[in-house]
């Protein structure tokens, strides 16, 4: 197996065990389509108000049981970091996710995913980190370069960071309730996820069902993966 | 110099930084560029102006 087919493999995976901890303890039904929870604050009002109180435990907070880290998430604005989304910073007992706060709602949701999923990921791989500054710079020149093919596993992580982010707003337990039979603008806006977003899903459908079929077949046992 | 992301952000020593992971809004900018924006949140960070990420 290519690093590649490898890491995607592991950003989806990991994603998928998260959800399946959420589902289980939200008690959440697999046809429902609802947004998936990142926060559990209830400072939330309309649409969203029976939703989140119906949701005792988000991903966040699943995140920080799974990778025994305390994970803060910031919104910046946009003039402090105009050409950047968002970023992670991970510590030895903790980490940061940083989102530009011009994205609108669904853009958000969906870069926290995103580094959400480098977390997960970095659980599983130590070769996924970097720390030092010549091989971060080099990271970020293959990023802003498209003629640039990512060669290391930190690097080709970045793109798959965008699989778990996927998975963990438009998850499997959705898709096989057939989620995608819908265009991607209803798809989008029942999961609050990005158009693009849930336009790359249906795209990807392939893929993803390839991805399914290799994880184990008792994916409980998985949780254990968090405790290498 | 700056060998090390620790070195970078200036983080505490008793907790060292072990990652950095960036999505890019455009691709105009410079490495350099984007590290010096990542500086300027962490600081904003440290001086507590920045607000909570909330779901909904």
């Amino acid at each position: 197996m290519s690093d590649l087919n490898k890491i995607q493999k592991e950003a989806v995976l990991t994603a998928q065990v998260l959800i399946q901890d959420y589902f289980q303890k939200n008690s959440v039904q697999e046809d429902s389509f609802k947004p998936i929870s990142i926060t559990t604050e209830s400072k939330c009002s309309g649409w969203a108000a029976s939703t989140v109180h119906s949701i005792t435990i988000g991903l966040k907070a699943i995140a920080e049981q799974n990778t025994n880290k305390t994970i803060r998430i910031k919104e910046f604005d946009e003039e402090l970091a105009p050409d950047i989304q968002g970023f992670l910073i991970e510590y030895e007992t903790c980490a940061t996710v940083y989102v530009n706060r011009a994205l609108n709602f669904c853009w958000r949701r969906f870069i926290v995913a995103k580094e959400l999923s480098h977390l997960l990921m970095n659980k599983m791989e130590f070769n996924l980190r970097l720390q030092d500054m010549n091989e971060i710079k080099t990271l970020l020149s293959v990023l802003l370069s498209p003629s640039m093919t990512p060669s290391t596993k930190a690097q080709i992580s970045e793109y798959m960071a965008y699989f778990g982010a996927l998975e963990l707003l438009l998850p499997k337990q959705y898709i096989d309730n057939r989620l995608l039979a819908r265009d991607a603008e209803k798809i989008a806006d029942l999961v609050r996820s990005p158009v693009q977003a849930a336009t790359l899903r249906k795209q990807q459908v392939d893929v993803f069902s390839e991805l399914y079929n290799s994880f184990p077949i008792d994916l409980s046992r998985m949780n254990n993966l968090f405790n290498q | 110099m700056e060998n090390t992301l620790n070195d970078f952000l200036g983080s505490d020593p008793k907790d060292s930084a072990v990652d950095i992971k960036l999505s890019i809004e455009n691709n105009r900018s410079t490495p350099e560029e984007l590290l010096s924006q990542v500086k300027r949140v962490i600081d904003a960070d440290k001086n507590n102006i920045l607000t909570d990420f909330i779901d909904y």
